[in-house]
């Protein structure tokens, strides 16, 4: 537990020291709602329909970046065979760097969020049951996307391995779980009526931590 | 007591079909200053990480403090290992104390405040603590890599080509270092390319070539030595 | 090896006999389909090359699994090997499955199909497989990397099965299947058909297998000899 916590703190205090790191992912958001937001300008479309999966596209895309350093880091720097050095279990390097992940992905997403709200004019939804969904679909969102960065950066063209190898996963398990709840969200459902997605949702999350649990050895380790 | 801190025995590593290590046989006791020499590519650092548990053999058996080594069973052993390699092993955008501070909480120290403070003097560095290592020269990171290695009081040192971009005070300080611990009873397995290097703080010296040590020796002359090394180059170029 | 060399021919041997009863069975001896007419003869293949592609990403994935707990290449050779030929088949599959529906749905494509959709995702993972391996930058990583790769790529897909199917109700198709409709002699044109396929897939593994080694021990005495 103590490892975890202190590799979390070490990854969230790099993460903010480099200001321009996170200003970068800021507006990479703000760019992405502001192209879906030309590009729906020029046709008719309903706006509760397409609301949903333009938040999570928005989510998904800004958030890989923020994801791809997370290993890379430590390789380019040399640092990561000092970590595998330390007498802790390389799952906590893991579960550290995940809670890391998890907490700015979802800073990304809520001001996503708030830009979405600016730049498209809708009726806000039932917020709580919003929130929720956007918290259990980046716990899984995070934990997959940490392996798979585990993955990537021990390859050439990281960058552009990462969401190569990510999408077919995500999108198909996770993100489209939570668009068909969100957009439900949108149209005046609240939780309890999107309650198959939710569980389908958690599924995933608690799968995604145990192949993470279970494989990062195999990653980091020889 | 059993004196003998690490053992390997017949220990080989391979690549997919590319042989690395082939038998390598080794003793090292409590007090040894052993320092193996080898051109690159013979397996040294292949070698020196699987002795610290970075990496595990093909085969062979390797036993450190008495304890043999498997996967997944060394988290405990590891706090008894320091490492030092070229590489610093520190995070650029942390300061000298946080750096520290980071590892001594992975390394669960007690009394970290006043061990990292101690050795921050020692390195002569104190007054440098809060700053980021980005902005520091080679050999500050150098010297903060060795504190960083012996912050947990490890009983066996690896050091991985150490002299590595260190100028001719920096290697003093080091080697004075190696002999200061080693009086204390640290024992110490280095590795390096460079002849020039080392061989006078140690005790036993070794030579790897194509994966195997060829020629090991006790307190020899450098002389001597020097020529056995450059005999053995010669032979693996042809 | 003599031995091998035989058993991978007569592999082949029964392959292409079965592979030939099954184009006359398919194209000959089973009545035209009563509502779909002759396009519905592209199902026995169809269905034989997405059952095919499932069954060798499925040894990818066990195999995987082997070359992780043992860490011995071979695993990992056919791990690979049959990654590949299960794009092959799975590409097959995707390619004639519209062929068909485009004469029975009027559509080349439904993305509200389960099965259709999940096709595609294993796919699109299989590639990014492939892809993965292309990008490695050693032996020892290519393998590790694929491995788990492979193994969480094959884990997620029944489970977005599972979760897709609920969406499924919200998309109130019904979808001909000839299942309903199937005659004694086109399940057996089908069964035979799969049975071929299979064998191909396993003759196609083993020179696959071969030939990876082959390359191997070329690259090693190109690099002795100084090459």
């Amino acid at each position: 537990m103590n490892a975890i916590k202190t590799i979390f703190l070490k990854e969230i205090k790099i993460e903010f020291r480099n200001k321009q790191m996170i200003n970068n992912y800021l507006l990479l958001s703000v760019m992405i709602i502001a192209s879906f937001r030309f590009a729906f300008s020029i046709i008719d479309f309903s706006l509760l329909l397409i609301a949903s999966p333009i938040i999570w596209i928005t989510f998904f895309f800004s958030g890989m970046f923020s994801l791809s350093p997370t290993y890379k880091r430590e390789l380019e720097e040399g640092t990561c065979e000092g970590l595998l050095l330390a007498p802790i279990s390389n799952s906590s390097i893991y579960f550290g760097k995940f809670l890391s992940n998890f907490l700015v992905i979802l800073l990304l997403e809520l001001f996503s969020l708030l830009i979405f709200f600016v730049f498209f004019s809708i009726a806000t939804p039932d917020l709580v049951a919003l929130f929720i969904l956007i918290i259990i679909g980046t716990i899984g969102f995070a934990a997959l996307g940490n392996i798979i960065s585990a993955i990537s950066s021990n390859l050439s063209q990281s960058e552009v391995m990462l969401p190569v190898l990510l999408v077919p996963i995500l999108l198909f398990t996770i993100v489209i779980s939570a668009i068909s709840a969100t957009s439900k969200i949108f149209e005046g459902a609240h939780l309890f009526d999107v309650m198959q997605e939710v569980r389908f949702i958690l599924m995933f999350d608690v799968v995604f931590l145990a192949i993470g649990y279970l494989l990062i050895d195999y990653i980091l380790g020889d | 007591m059993n004196d003998n801190i690490l053992t390997a025995k017949n220990i080989s590593k391979s690549y997919g079909r590319l042989k690395v290590l082939k038998n390598i046989n080794l003793n090292i006791t409590k007090g040894d200053r052993y320092i193996l020499y080898g051109s690159n590519g013979a397996g040294k650092t292949t070698l020196v990480k699987i002795l610290s548990t970075l990496l595990y053999a093909d085969s062979g058996e390797l036993s450190l403090f008495g304890e043999i080594i498997r996967r997944h069973s060394t988290k405990q052993i590891r706090a008894l290992i320091g490492f030092m390699s070229h590489q610093s092993y520190l995070y650029n955008d942390l300061s000298a104390l946080e750096n520290l501070n980071f590892y001594a909480n992975l390394y669960s120290i007690k009394n970290k405040k006043e061990r990292i403070e101690n050795l921050l003097k020692e390195i002569g560095l104190y007054h440098r603590s809060h700053d980021r290592i980005g902005n520091f020269s080679r050999g500050m990171k150098q010297r903060l890599a060795l504190a960083r290695a012996l912050l947990h009081n490890p009983d066996l040192i690896f050091l991985d080509e150490p002299y590595a971009g260190l100028d001719i005070r920096a290697q003093e300080i080091l080697n004075d270092i190696i002999i200061q611990l080693n009086k204390r009873g640290k024992t110490f397995f280095f590795i390096t390319h460079d002849i020039s290097k080392g061989f006078e703080v140690a005790t036993r010296s070794g030579i790897l070539s194509n994966g195997q040590i060829v020629y090991e020796t006790k307190r020899e002359k450098i002389d001597t030595f020097s020529k056995k090394y450059k005999d053995i180059l010669l032979r693996e170029q042809n | 090896m003599r031995f091998k060399i035989n058993i991978k021919d007569l592999i082949f041997g029964v392959a292409i006999i079965l592979i030939l009863i099954s184009i006359y069975l398919a194209f000959i001896y089973t009545p035209t389909h009563t509502t779909m007419g002759d396009v519905q003869r592209i199902f026995y293949f169809h269905v034989a090359s997405a059952w095919l592609s499932y069954l060798a990403f499925g040894v990818t994935f066990v195999t995987g699994i082997f070359y992780l707990k043992s860490k011995d290449f071979k695993w990992d050779k056919i791990a690979f090997a049959s990654a590949e030929i299960g794009i092959v088949f799975c590409t097959l599959a995707i390619t004639t499955g519209p062929l068909w529906g485009k004469a029975v749905w009027g559509a080349f494509w439904r993305w509200e199909d389960l099965k259709l959709f999940i096709t595609l995702v294993l796919w699109l993972i299989f590639i990014a497989y492939l892809a993965l391996r292309a990008n490695a930058k050693s032996k020892v990583s290519k393998a590790n990397l694929s491995a788990v790769f492979g193994i969480i790529g094959f884990i997620c897909v029944p489970l977005s099965f599972a979760a897709n199917r609920i969406w499924q109700q919200y998309h109130p198709t019904v979808i001909a299947t000839s299942e309903g409709s199937l005659q004694s002699s086109m399940g057996m044109a089908l069964g035979i058909s799969v049975i071929a396929f299979t064998f191909l897939y396993i003759y196609l593994l083993i020179s696959k297998v071969e030939i990876d080694t082959m390359r191997e021990i070329i690259e090693e005495i190109k690099q002795k000899v100084g090459g």
